[in-house]
């Protein structure tokens, strides 16, 4: 079933254009790269709310006079984020910054590591996105086209709107039942 | 009357699957009126007429071991179709007991259920098993306890947590689904799942039936039809599996359609599991062919009239496009208004 209009993308995430204004006690920000520019955006944003800031990036370093640090892989960060947020106070807002993969990734960790949705603000950088084929299970990077072949199984996929958070990725399924792979066609 | 079971037929292949004349005349035909458009059609699932489909919680009927044998080869090759969050352990316990009392309840020809507190003996004598468990004790199964279960009961089943305002689908089998995908909807909340559902959505028919849901009481649970066309008696008409069925909508013709094409009634049961909280959501299927549902010449006529004035964006949707026309033209034969037209 894949009637997907612009009207009901219920399923379909939107990310945040600038740091909501409301008050808390301290904002983590976790940065895929800490050196790109939007992240030196919000974190000034932040700074002029007079919130004090902690940044955790992957790679890169911001150019500002923010406390920051860097880990060196995605289980690193996992683990530092668990910590930062055992001893967060409870009014805590965590923001990250990075390629939807990536942003659903850490918006998994920090629901396991006890925030709620409603704490979490997603920065979405650059054009990258993931592709789940239904038919396979197989994960792979995508740009913004509608249409792709599943790298594992071979079969063309459209790209739905549907996205599942779980699995930070939109729904890949057969563009041409008739022809699934496409070898049938000239 | 105790129900009689058929030898095993297929929902595949060769498609064997048949209805006999008792399961054609006790089939849930879903359609009230002559149109159709989506609504919040939830009911209070009281019990039904003696032999209906609605007189029991879970309805066994002549297809139960074609359907359990279809559920075990959907298994073999994936078992994720099967997926319980570690949070919905106690929910799959729940289900277990429910499941297993209302059998043995409802038909004791067939299945017996010993209880000696948390020791339990589960007999099925349809499939021939005897089981000796530990009620709560997950390494006394030879299995997952909601897959245990649900691979002796017929239809798909989900268990939704209840959090945050929203039902969140967290756990299932799902091997016979009308067009979706329990490994990817996994997670996702009630308004989530049901994102790609055409019109319902501005119709605020999801937001009302989301109210409605969570307020559903223990021992107090509602049912609600729903239906699609499905070309072939599939059972598995899953999104993982489309590339092996969806070509066959193109196959539909005038000679092969009325053998062919099948209404697929999914009669959704929603009871509230009671120590877990959690809402359980079955979906039991019922198929039929044209052939089979024009015995019965009022439903042909309506539904001749339904899939004629369907809006277009649902049949879409519920992916009879190709083949809708097919459909409506040889349904016609049933419709005195509309041959004198
Ligand atoms: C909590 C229990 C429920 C579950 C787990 C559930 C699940 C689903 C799923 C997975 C789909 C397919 C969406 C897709 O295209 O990917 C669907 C479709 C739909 N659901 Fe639900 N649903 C539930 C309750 C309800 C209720 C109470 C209503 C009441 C109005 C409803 C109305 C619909 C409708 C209208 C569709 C489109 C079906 C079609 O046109 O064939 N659902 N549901």
């Amino acid at each position: 079933m894949t009637s997907d209009t612009a009207s009901h993308k219920h399923s379909t995430p939107v990310y945040a254009e600038a740091p909501s204004p409301v008050p808390c006690q301290q904002r983590i920000m976790l940065a895929q790269d800490a050196s790109h520019a939007e992240v030196a955006r919000f974190v000034e944003a932040m700074q002029a709310l007079q919130q004090p800031v902690t940044l955790v990036g992957l790679t890169g370093r911001a150019p500002h006079a923010v406390q920051q640090e860097i880990v060196s892989d995605r289980a690193s960060l996992g683990q530092r984020l668990t910590v930062l947020l055992d001893d967060a106070p409870l009014c805590t807002r965590l923001h990250v910054s990075g390629d939807e993969a990536f942003l659903w990734h850490c918006h998994a960790l920090a629901q396991a590591a006890g925030l709620a949705d409603e704490q979490i603000e997603l920065i979405r950088l650059g054009q990258r996105r993931h592709l789940y084929c239904v038919h396979c299970s197989c994960l792979q990077e995508i740009a913004e086209e509608g249409e792709a072949t599943c790298q594992d199984c071979g079969v063309r996929l459209l790209v739905r709107e549907h996205f599942s958070r779980r699995l930070g990725a939109y729904m890949g399924v057969c563009l041409d039942a008739c022809d699934p792979r496409g070898e049938g066609r000239p | 009357m105790p129900v009689t079971l058929k030898p095993v037929e297929t929902y595949r292949d060769d498609f064997t699957f048949r209805n006999s004349a008792e399961a054609i005349a006790r089939f849930p035909f879903p359609f009230p009126e002559d149109s159709y458009m989506y609504s919040v059609n939830i009911e209070p699932a009281t019990a039904g007429a003696p032999g209906s489909v609605f007189e029991h919680w879970f309805d066994i009927d002549e297809h139960y071991r074609s359907e359990m044998a279809e559920r075990a080869r959907v298994l073999e090759r994936d078992p994720d179709r099967c997926l319980v969050m570690p949070h919905m352990q106690q929910a799959g316990w729940d289900a277990v007991e429910m499941l297993m009392t209302h059998l043995a309840t409802d038909y004791p020809e067939w299945f017996e259920l010993e209880r000696d507190g948390e020791r339990w003996l589960w007999r099925n004598h349809a499939l021939d098993l005897c089981q000796r468990f530990t009620f709560g004790d997950p390494a006394s199964l030879p299995c997952e306890p909601l897959e245990y279960i649900t691979r002796q009961v017929q239809g798909d089943f989900a268990m939704l947590d209840q959090r945050d305002g929203n039902l969140w689908m967290d756990a299932g089998m799902i091997t016979c689904p009308a067009d979706w995908s329990i490994k990817f909807d996994a997670g996702m909340s009630f308004t989530q799942w049901h994102s790609p559902v055409p019109m319902a959505h501005q119709l605020g028919v999801f937001d009302r039936a989301l109210k409605y849901l969570m307020n559903i009481q223990v021992d107090q649970p509602v049912r609600r039809l729903n239906w699609t066309l499905t070309v072939n008696p599939r059972l598995d008409t899953s999104s993982e599996t489309f590339h092996e069925w969806g070509g066959e909508r193109a196959q539909v013709s005038a000679e092969n359609v009325a053998q062919r094409v099948h209404l697929r009634v999914e009669l959704q049961f929603m009871p509230r599991l009671p120590r877990s909280n959690a809402l359980l959501f079955g979906i039991r299927t019922y198929l039929i062919s044209l052939e089979e549902l024009a015995s019965n010449p009022a439903w042909a006529c309506r539904l001749h009239r339904v899939l004629r004035d369907l809006p277009e964006a649902i049949a879409d949707y519920k992916g009879m496009t190709l083949y809708r026309q097919t459909v409506v033209d040889w349904l016609r034969q049933f419709d005195p208004q509309a041959r004198a037209a």
